[in-house]
């Protein structure tokens, strides 16, 4: 049987509106773009499945657009905070499961969650705080989080860890977390003789695994036994 | 390093290897994991007959490789102002730039 396509409407098609919808209609999923203006529905209109001029303050419209046969609806009117606020509740109101808001600053986060936003994503300050990240750690790949307390975090392998055995490397008994994957990059020759390498995830690693440079070790612990361990 | 490139890009006879043999060697040292030679290796080769897409986009592998990917990013964008055909270097770009992730 066919993998059902999960479906978003995105209202609001500036550039995080936009980019979110091109984001997920690369991901397969079938993305519904509402914005009132013109401009923004015609840059768009080729990239996603449907675009649509519309005013989404406007509870006529959104039923005529099945607003509700949507899995998930994305508001991303960042500028204009009292239309932001007024349309979350109307959605809420008309019974959308899922309702995920881009806020613009803490009040209006309180606001949006009073009125039922199921999500509130502050994007400007998450990519900041992402390119913090990356630029104080250039080791750290990517980092999800699991709890506040909780991540799980891939690092690059750290040098002084080259060549040594998980065993011998003791970063659960040294660090308190725990090596759950392995990211490894493998040296090719492709068929035309050019150079490439395949990246082989090896999940649970044995302790007498051996670390290689290059290697990106999966690691889940606590934010602080993270802290320490990224300072290698 | 043993290699020497003329100028023109021709092939010293007598003592030295030609561009395609140091470019070989570098190779070798990065199928065989050896990083860090590998880069010292392309680097050498850049740094006396710059410009080339091939050494650059293998010193791009190896700056992945050992996780420099500042200048495995250099590497790649440098490959793709040379040829903005080239596959690999493309692939690897947008890897890096959290594209096709």
């Amino acid at each position: 049987m066919a993998k059902k396509q999960k479906n978003y409407v995105v209202i609001g098609l500036g550039s995080f509106g936009a980019n979110i919808s091109r984001a997920l209609t690369k991901l397969g999923c079938q993305v519904l773009g509402i914005d009132v203006n013109e401009d923004n529905v015609k840059n768009i209109a080729n990239e996603i499945n449907q675009a649509v001029q519309a005013d989404a303050a406007d509870q006529k419209t959104l039923n005529e657009l099945g607003i509700t046969d949507f899995e998930t609806v994305i508001v991303s009117i960042g500028e204009n905070v009292e239309a932001s606020i007024f349309i979350t509740l109307l959605l809420k109101e008309m019974g959308v499961r899922n309702l995920i808001v881009r806020g613009v600053n803490p009040m209006h986060a309180q606001l949006l969650s009073k009125v039922g936003a199921d999500r509130i994503v502050f994007p400007e300050k998450e990519m900041a705080e992402r390119l913090a990240e990356s630029l104080v750690s250039p080791n750290i790949i990517e980092q999800i989080e699991l709890s506040p307390e909780y991540n799980i975090t891939e690092i690059l392998l750290p040098q002084m860890l080259k060549g040594k055995t998980i065993k011998e490397a003791d970063i659960r008994a040294r660090f308190n977390l725990h090596v759950i994957g392995l990211r490894r990059k493998m040296p090719v020759v492709l068929e035309d003789g050019e150079t490439d390498f395949k990246e082989d995830l090896i999940i649970a690693p044995q302790p007498d695994s051996e670390l290689m440079a290059g290697d990106i070790l999966i690691i889940l612990g606590r934010d602080e036994d993270m802290n320490k361990f990224k300072h290698l | 390093m043993l290699f020497m490139v003329k100028q023109d890009g021709n092939q010293k006879k007598g003592g030295s290897t030609s561009l395609t043999d140091a470019l070989e060697l570098g190779k070798f040292y990065f199928i065989n994991q050896k990083y860090d030679e590998a880069v010292k290796c392309f680097e050498d080769i850049n740094a006396k007959s710059p410009g080339n897409e091939d050494v650059l986009y293998n010193l791009g592998l190896c700056y992945e490789m050992i996780g420099n990917t500042a200048r495995a990013q250099d590497c790649y964008d440098n490959v793709l102002a040379l040829n903005r055909k080239h596959k690999l270097a493309k692939k690897h770009l947008e890897k890096l730039l959290g594209i096709n992730k």
